[in-house]
């Protein structure tokens, strides 16, 4: 009983998510229902009367009957179709409306938690539930068989139960039969839906577990044999082989499931179909008893067959919309999931006045740590003022914290330890879309959108175009972008039949210019030169020297050579602060900045 | 458009394995389906007769009137219990293909791999098999039983409605020929327009993916750029809705339609009856039944068909990737090469369509001797080694190693004999044992792996993991599984290559996510570990490496310059505006401690 009420309470709580998506959907569901049930029975019980007036031999009153139930039929049948057409085209807008909100949680969750592997875990569940449960379609669709096959049974039911009781007490002993025949029969009734229940947990267990070897069978399909790049490696290293025997591993974990998954099924029809069979056959043999002995007119035999097969049919429809119900409901939970449990970053109480009018700033970390969840800690006890001027380097070998510092003076990351201030104000004490603004980023592993030019540029859709051409001209991709079909407004990507894929500099050139555009107060750009060839590299490192007389900027770099180009170095070895300076007393005084100089310079010496 | 050739095919495929098996499953199902109908129609005259012409007692009748009954619906419980068995074949019959496909496509010829038919006709036949039992060849398979099951109850209810009066089963059929006619014309219009709904699908599962990335939450978060994805997404929204609209546009006009034809055909028919005068309850109660089961048949063979037809476009695709022509192994009775000793390749040019990619390509290489190829991004350096290890043939010029053309080798012995490393070579979330060896863990020289992580400075790393060498990496197929440093990755990559113990080795920007320092490392340890053998190097950047071997320079495809650093200083003056380019900023720091 209780599993039913916790699947009730689920079911409840689903409804109240979808309500909020479209009120008009419970409504049209509940309509078409309605309906969808009465239908059969307006031609059972006009097909009943037919057969009486034609047993009575009033030939002019069966047509007459005939006529009026064929079209009221068809009347009912039309509205049913129209409902059902706007039943499906909300339903429809309302799971695009969840898709969306459910990307948009996405969007604005703390970048830190968005890191985890748990976070990362419910992102992928919930994005697979709108797969695996159909979408919001699919759950009006249940609901609306569920609600129409209870209506059908109930008014079958109500007909068999008339037929039952008529004149139940005319001959000894019928009360008494009947009654008998009802109580082992609610008894074998209580023991199959146990039974169903029982199968349906299975089933959804079973469900649950396939959804992970799913996404193990994913890996090999998306990420190996479909990720073409791959194939040329596999083929010179023989991988074949050991790729098939692990890929098979999980194939045959995934088979067997499956199959178990469609025993169940077919077995929970079979229960269905025991379920209705015992009711009829119980029924039956009353009913026709009755007739037998003739206090029950011969004509209801059609209210009686056809009765009972539609109850027939509304039992297995009800148990399978049913079980998938509460299928929906154990997908849908994911979503829900990421929709209330979403946290956007940390905000203390915003302040009233914003330094951000202000022209000089100056960031200051106070004995500021970090650790990742889980992980040992990456940036110790760091302290140091940066103003926001002129061109400062940081530097370090690989693994030094140097994203991390950056991540945290963004607000990607919050401290564990000690606080970050920007003119003296506790920078979380500044909302964030404020502190966003003053920055213009580029990481290293920046992200370049399948959309137009433009607007990766812009980074939105109402677009500066004066600001854009002078970009555009400044760092260089009027060359190219002269070149295709549409200038600058040309789809980035697959999804458009230009089919422009731009190379990794052209790339590079976007994130930069993208940066440019947002003229923030301050830029920052992450091992900008990676992937460039010598000369390309130091075009670009040129640009920044040019750009940063208006623009003061931080670059991340591991060449110690490119420090010359800065006024001031910060110096990070192992999550602490070393150096921090002009290049010129650095290499004046850091015996750690001399060595990592000489690495790198060694082979430039005649 | 060869459809039943394709539908065959399928079927073929089908019955290919376990065919006593599936053809009497099959039979014992249409066997026991026909008598479940013939009872469900006939059932209301026996009764009937029975009630009005008593036979015998009324307790021996209702006797018989319940045993009946029981064993009809018994006849519908084991017809179910059959469907599960059948089902069991179909799904194992689609499901089976997975690995079939993989191992069919790791061994496509690489120009087929790279070029966009190619790429399509394997993504359209995944279709075919992975989207589970609605869609490809298992849905064709399920419906192909649906209509012949049904077919043969349709004939077993036409009999007794027949025996009744002929022309019954006359307009049935009408009814269900002109319902057919209609949905056909919503199933036409469904197939020309999903290209339209798969267009904007898979563009927006370039969002989801794009978001599931989640490096690129960055550039969201900083760049404020929730607006400007909220306008896509919903644009995307709308126009899944707008097309639903107009899909369900045309399914409720066929909808009407059918409901109308439906239900106006049962009136005529009922209207004719009455006016026949043929009147019985038998009669009526078997045309009432016989015409409620004949439309639920008729209109499951109608769907089912319908169904086959839409599937069968999975099927060309099918058909089309398993056939896809591969490379067969050349002649016969190639020697296998033992060692290779040199390579050489003389005025090698490649072009793919119109576009010339390697312009007469000259080198030559032995052991002890390792080449550097330098040039920009999209100079041709990684197209050249393509050629180098078989993966395209020249259009022009040979390959030759140890003296013969690399055709006159088995292929297979070549790559025995070589170790290649990619920019874009992925770790597998397998073990740390199974990335280095790339075999079967039963077929992996532990002492070797251990040798070889000793070597590339990750031993005391593995050591110090719970699992050793059989940590597994990344989270894909163990949610435990650890997550390497760009650094170390590398060094795994390079592992790999050791374990190998090659002749020739190659390594294509092997050092693109290291740090100076590190690059400089590893390069050490590279000449060290494969000082004997023969070595190619590519780079965009010119390392400390470079400086020690034979360079060649590759710009737009052609060679710039061939020589030591030295010579190519003097002589190639590309070549000198890269080392100044590279050098100039730690030169402004030389003239800067001058001063």
């Amino acid at each position: 009983m209780k599993k039913i009420k916790d699947e009730l309470y689920g079911l409840w709580t689903t409804l109240v998510l979808m309500n909020n998506l479209d009120k008009r959907l419970v409504y049209l569901t509940l309509a078409t229902s309605l309906l969808n049930a009465a239908n059969p029975y307006i031609l059972i019980v006009g097909n009943t009367a037919l057969l009486n007036a034609m047993l009575n031999h009033q030939f002019s009153g069966a047509i007459q009957i005939a006529v009026t139930t064929y079209l009221t039929v068809i009347i009912v049948g039309v509205l049913a179709q129209l409902l059902q057409q706007a039943m499906t085209v909300n339903a429809t807008r309302a799971n695009e409306m969840l898709k969306i909100q459910m990307h948009e949680e996405w969007e604005k969750v703390d970048f830190a938690t968005l890191e985890t592997k748990q976070y990362y875990s419910i992102m992928n569940k919930s994005d697979a539930s709108f797969r695996y449960s159909g979408g919001v379609q699919a759950f009006f669709y249940q609901l609306q068989t569920t609600v129409q096959n209870t209506l059908a049974i109930i008014t079958g039911a109500s007909l068999i139960t008339w037929m039952v009781a008529y004149r139940i007490t005319a001959v000894p002993h019928l009360l008494g039969i009947t009654l008998v025949t009802l109580a082992v029969l609610l008894g074998l009734e209580l023991f199959l839906s146990r039974l169903y229940q029982h199968l349906t947990g299975k089933n959804i267990k079973i469900f649950s577990q396939l959804m992970t070897l799913e996404k193990q069978m994913n890996y090999f399909l998306l990420q190996v044999v479909n990720t073409y790049s791959n194939i040329k490696a596999i083929k010179l290293w023989q991988m074949s082989d050991v790729i098939q025997t692990r890929y098979k591993a999980v194939w045959r974990k995934e088979k067997t499931q499956n199959q178990e998954l469609i025993h169940i099924e077919y077995n929970s029809q079979i229960v269905s179909q025991l379920i209705s069979s015992v009711a009829i056959v119980a029924v039956f043999t009353l009913v026709v008893f009755k007739m037998a002995i003739h206090i029950l007119p011969i004509s209801n035999i059609n209210t009686l067959f056809a009765g009972v097969v539609q109850i027939a049919a509304s039992v297995s429809a009800l148990v399978a919309a049913w079980q998938h119900l509460a299928q929906f409901q154990n997908q849908i939970q994911y979503v829900q999931k990421v929709l209330t449990s979403s946290q956007p970053p940390k905000q203390l109480t915003p302040i009233q006045y914003l330094p951000t009018a202000a022209t000089n700033l100056v960031l200051q970390f106070d004995h500021v740590s970090f650790s990742y969840p889980n992980r040992g800690e990456v940036l110790h006890d760091v302290s140091f003022t940066l103003p926001f001027k002129g061109v400062t380097a940081l530097v370090g070998e690989n693994g030094s914290g140097k994203t991390t510092l950056v991540k945290l003076m963004l607000r990607l990351y919050t401290p564990t330890n000690g606080v970050i201030r920007l003119n003296g104000i506790n920078i979380q004490q500044i909302p964030l879309a404020e502190y966003t603004r003053i920055f213009s980023v580029v990481f290293q592993d920046y992200e370049v959108f399948d959309i137009p030019v433009d607007q990766n540029i812009a980074s939105d859709i109402t677009i500066d175009q004066d600001k854009l051409t002078k970009i555009i001209q400044d760092w260089g991709l009027a060359d190219w972008l002269g070149h295709l079909p549409h200038g600058v407004k040309t789809p980035i990507g697959g999804f458009s039949t230009e089919n422009f894929q731009p190379s990794g500099g052209q790339q590079q050139q976007i994130a930069i210019a993208r940066a440019a555009y947002r003229d923030g107060q301050f830029q920052i750009l992450d091992e900008p030169t990676s992937s460039l060839d010598p000369i390309h590299e130091l075009n670009v490192f040129a640009k920044i020297k040019r750009l940063s007389a208006n623009k003061p900027s931080l670059f991340i770099t591991h060449r110690i050579g490119a420090t010359t180009l800065a006024d001031q170095v910060i110096m990070l070895q192992a999550g602490r602060i070393v150096e921090i300076g002009p290049a010129k007393e650095l290499s004046q005084h850091s015996a750690y900045f001399r060595q990592l100089w000489e690495s790198q310079a060694a082979m430039y010496k005649d | 458009m060869d459809q039943h050739g394709n539908w065959a095919f399928v079927m073929r495929a089908f019955t290919k394995t376990e065919k006593a098996a599936k053809y009497g499953l099959f039979l014992l199902d249409c066997l026991v389906g026909a008598a479940y109908v013939g009872f469900i129609v006939s059932f209301p005259v026996v009764v009937v007769r029975l009630l009005q012409q008593p036979l015998f007692s009324i307790l021996i009748t209702i006797g018989i009137i319940f045993a009946v009954t029981v064993i009809g619906y018994a006849l519908g419980i084991l017809d179910t219990r059959l469907q599960d068995a059948l089902a069991q074949y179909t799904f194992a019959f689609r499901f089976d293909y997975i690995p079939v496909f993989s191992a069919l496509i790791f061994n496509w010829r690489q120009s087929d791999i790279d070029s966009v038919k190619g790429k399509t006709v394997i993504d359209q036949a995944y279709e075919s098999i992975y989207n589970g039992g609605n869609d490809g060849i298992e849905a064709i398979v399920d419906n192909t039983f649906q209509v012949i099951r049904n077919s043969i109850q349709v004939v077993v209810v036409a009999a007794v409605l027949g025996y009744f009066n002929p022309w019954l089963i006359v307009i049935v059929l009408a009814i269900n020929i002109a319902e057919y006619g209609l949905q056909r014309v919503a199933n036409r219009w469904f197939a020309r327009h999903k290209a339209e709904e798969n267009q904007i699908t898979s563009y927006q599962s370039y969002f989801t993916r794009l978001l599931l990335k989640r490096s690129s939450g960055k550039d969201i978060r900083l760049f404020n750029m929730l607006p400007l994805l909220h306008h896509h997404l919903l644009t995307l929204g709308n126009g899944v809705v707008n097309w639903q609209r107009r899909y369900s546009r045309v399914t409720t006009a066929v909808g009407i339609a059918q409901v109308a034809i439906n239900a106006l055909g049962m009136l005529g028919t009922l209207l004719f009856l009455i006016q026949s005068q043929t009147v019985s309850i038998e009669n009526i109660i078997v045309f009432i039944t016989a015409m409620q089961v004949l439309n639920t048949r008729f209109t499951t063979i109608r769907q089912a068909y319908a169904e086959i037809g839409r599937n069968l476009s999975y099927a060309t695709n099918f058909r089309a990737f398993l056939g896809y022509a591969q490379p067969t192994e050349r002649a016969l009775g190639l020697p296998d090469i033992g060692q290779i000793r040199n390579l050489q390749l003389r005025d090698v040019s490649f072009a793919v369509s119109d576009t010339t990619l390697l312009h007469y390509i000259s080198l030559n290489l032995t052991a002890g001797h390792p080449l550097a190829i330098v040039g920009e991004n999209g100079a041709g350096k990684t197209t050249l080694i393509k050629l180098i290890c078989g993966l395209y043939t020249p259009t022009s010029g040979q390959i030759t190693i140890n003296d013969r053309p690399r055709a006159a080798w088995t292929n297979a012995s070549l790559l025995e004999r070589m170790a290649v490393e990619f920019q874009d070579d992925i770790l597998l979330h397998f073990t740390i044992a199974e990335n280095i060896a790339l075999v079967v863990p039963r077929k992996i020289d532990y002492a070797k792996v251990n040798e070889v992580l000793q070597a590339v400075g990750m031993a005391d790393f593995v050591q110090h993991l719970p699992q050793g060498v059989q940590t597994m990496l990344g989270n894909e197929l163990d949610p435990n599984g650890i997550s390497l440093s760009g650094g170390q990755k590398e060094k795994l990559l390079f592992a790999r290559v050791l374990y190998k113990d090659a002749d020739l080795n190659i390594l294509d920007e092997p050092t693109a996510a290291l740090d100076p320092l590190a690059e400089k490392q590893f390069y050490a340890l590279a000449s060290q570990q494969l000082q004997n053998k023969m070595v190619i190097f590519i780079s965009h950047r010119l390392g400390s490496l470079t400086l020690q071997s034979q360079i060649m320079v590759l710009k737009n495809g052609r060679i710039m310059g061939v020589g030591t650093h030295a010579d190519l200083l003097q002589s190639c003056q590309y070549y000198k505006k890269l080392w100044d380019a590279q050098k100039s900023l730690y030169a402004v720091g030389e003239q800067n401690e001058k001063d």
